[in-house]
């Protein structure tokens, strides 16, 4: 469960985020809005990556500031695309990092960080790409194996920035889908999106986000997202019924 | 960390330890002073002279090798070594500084010659880091511009001192390119405490300094507290580094070269990395000593200029082959 209230965060003496009110209890949040909104600099702020310059982000009850980085850990987790390692680690080293924050000061790996390693690369059928090195497996890949860190944390909430960013369509559902089943596992997902279809698909809220501040907090199937949509892009949306229901689609000229 | 790994770790320990020994024994039996078989073991000029020697050899390159192992994790870069980012000529001054107060003031002040040492290695490392220092992004090519003015200033110091206030300049080739002779049983025992614990530390670590090797974002991500493991291990990567340059001068490009062979071989987790630069650290110094020791007897060519010769051109190879980033 996470709370942000009236909170103001960025980059030193940057403000990028603006009086920021926001809860999530449960379930799977898309996180939309124009390039520079703040949408990752919100998800920096939520790991704790950021300077906070005012107001409030609970975590479960407790002040994100009162954690110690390994406590938080075992509580919530990021990933991002952003991501571009120097050095070459296999695909299953980097799951096993995951479990870093379980580990006390001397490693004492256990049989329960080993299955928890085990659960999250069958979650995600990556069973496959372990013993492969990260620069020679694929971007669609990359992002799985990372994910799959995620999950192996054992965490309770799993940030995701722009995760589906460069992949095909293809990649993109799949991973759209895996956090789909990761919320469905009762792991709450707040995922920010650069594909604004996938976030309406796949999330069961969405919330936009301009200029550091929060637009609009609605269900994903909201009467009010097309008007919404509008205002957050300033540019005119369609909604079109197809074979899965209702579809709304930037009206592009 | 995992069972997933363990079975190749034990066999190439074994494998690099032997080769470790073999290329110690090989080291104390060679030089420009025959010893006949027989002898081996009653020589005074292997048990007193050489073997101490190599073992301090060992001893050297097995830790320049973890410290700039753990460093070019910690700054996220495979070009730093502590010669390079200027720790090895600063505490090379600290060093020479304590021996020149020494002539003037007592005997005291050579035993602070490894604490002088630290001291200057670290100003060096923070001047270098807080020059080359972008907002939270340290730059590579910064950091190794920075690194080479604090080894210019502080070379330079060193051979003012001596030059001046020793009025020779006899002496300064073994702080600025390192020297190995002369080197007694009791000279030992210090550097390699602090290397043991040093590499225990690092060993005990290595699953946060795979973690940070991948950048400081991540690593608190995954639960790592980030500031206290870089101060930790930095400070004593910088003393176990002056205690060295104390008894033997500066040694460049060790730390550059083994770890790279390292993660070139055996991949980047420093469940392997840490063990592995330990012993072929270890080996590579004492097979570059055994040879600056026999090319040209009785004349010893001064180990950090072998080390040079073989450490420039790799790391022109790293610069050129994805280093940069």
């Amino acid at each position: 469960m996470i709370k942000l209230v009236d909170f103001f965060a960025g980059y030193g003496s940057t403000v990028v985020l603006k009086d920021i009110n926001f809860e999530v209890k449960e379930g799977f949040v898309g996180i939309i809005g124009p390039n520079g909104a703040g949408k990752s600099t919100l998800m920096k702020a939520i790991a704790s990556l950021v300077d906070i310059h005012k107001g409030n982000l609970y975590v479960y009850g407790k002040e994100i500031r009162e954690y110690r980085r390994k406590e938080l850990s075992k509580i919530l987790t990021l990933v991002s695309q952003d991501f571009f390692p120097i050095y070459d680690y296999t695909a299953r080293e980097l799951v096993e990092m995951g479990r870093i924050a379980h580990q006390n000061f001397l490693p004492n790996w256990t049989k329960e960080d080993e299955k928890q390693v085990e659960k999250a690369i069958s979650t995600l059928g990556i069973k496959q790409l372990e013993k492969r090195r990260y620069s020679q497996i694929s971007s669609g890949e990359k992002r799985l194996v990372m994910l799959a860190r995620a999950l192996a944390q054992n965490v309770k909430i799993i940030l995701v920035d722009e995760l589906e960013l460069h992949l095909d369509p293809k990649h993109k559902m799949t991973i759209a889908s895996y956090l789909k089943k990761i919320s469905k596992m009762g792991i709450i997902v707040i995922a920010v999106f650069h594909d604004i279809d996938l976030a309406l698909s796949y999330s069961d809220r969405i919330v936009g986000i301009k200029g550091g501040k929060i637009l609009f907090d609605l269900s994903a199937r909201s009467e009010d997202l097309k008007r919404n949509l509008q205002e957050l892009y300033n540019i005119d949306f369609v909604e079109i019924n197809g074979p899965g229901g209702k579809k709304i689609f930037p009206l592009y000229k | 960390m995992s069972s997933f790994m363990k079975k190749s770790n034990s066999l190439w320990i074994f494998v690099l330890a032997t080769a470790s020994i073999l290329s110690i024994i090989l080291s104390a039996l060679l030089g420009s002073v025959k010893v006949s078989p027989a002898d081996i073991f009653k020589s005074p000029i292997i048990l007193y002279i050489r073997l101490p020697r190599v073992i301090m050899a060992f001893v050297v390159g097995a830790s320049l090798s973890i410290v700039g192992l753990t460093f070019q994790s910690l700054l996220k870069n495979p070009l730093v070594d502590p010669y390079l980012i200027g720790v090895s000529s600063g505490a090379s001054f600290g060093a020479a500084l304590s021996l020149t107060l020494a002539e003037s003031f007592g005997y005291f002040w050579i035993t602070m010659a490894p604490y002088m040492a630290f001291v200057f290695g670290l100003l060096a490392a923070f001047v270098a880091i807080i020059f080359s220092r972008k907002g939270k992004r340290i730059s590579t090519t910064e950091l190794i511009l920075a690194g080479v003015s604090m080894n210019m200033i502080f070379s330079s110091a060193t051979v003012f001192l001596l030059y001046f206030f020793r009025r020779s300049s006899q002496g300064y080739s073994v702080w600025i390119f390192g020297s190995l002779s002369g080197v007694v049983w009791k000279d030992i025992l210090f550097p390699f405490i602090v290397f043991v614990l040093y590499l225990i530390f690092a060993y005990t670590q290595s699953a946060r300094l795979d973690a940070f090797s991948l950048g400081e974002d991540f690593a608190k991500i995954v639960g790592v507290e980030t500031e206290s493991l870089k101060l930790a291990l930095f400070l004593s990567g910088v003393f176990l580094t002056a205690t060295l340059v104390s008894e033997v001068g500066s040694i460049g490009f060790v730390g550059l070269i083994v770890p790279h062979m390292v993660r070139m071989i055996f991949g980047p987790s420093h469940r392997h990395s840490v063990l592995y630069s330990s012993l072929m650290g270890g080996s590579f110094l004492v097979l570059v000593d055994l040879f600056s020791r026999i090319v040209a007897p009785p004349l010893e060519v001064p180990i950090g200029i072998v080390t040079s010769f073989v450490g420039v051109p790799v790391f022109l190879y790293i610069m050129k082959s994805g280093g940069k980033r």
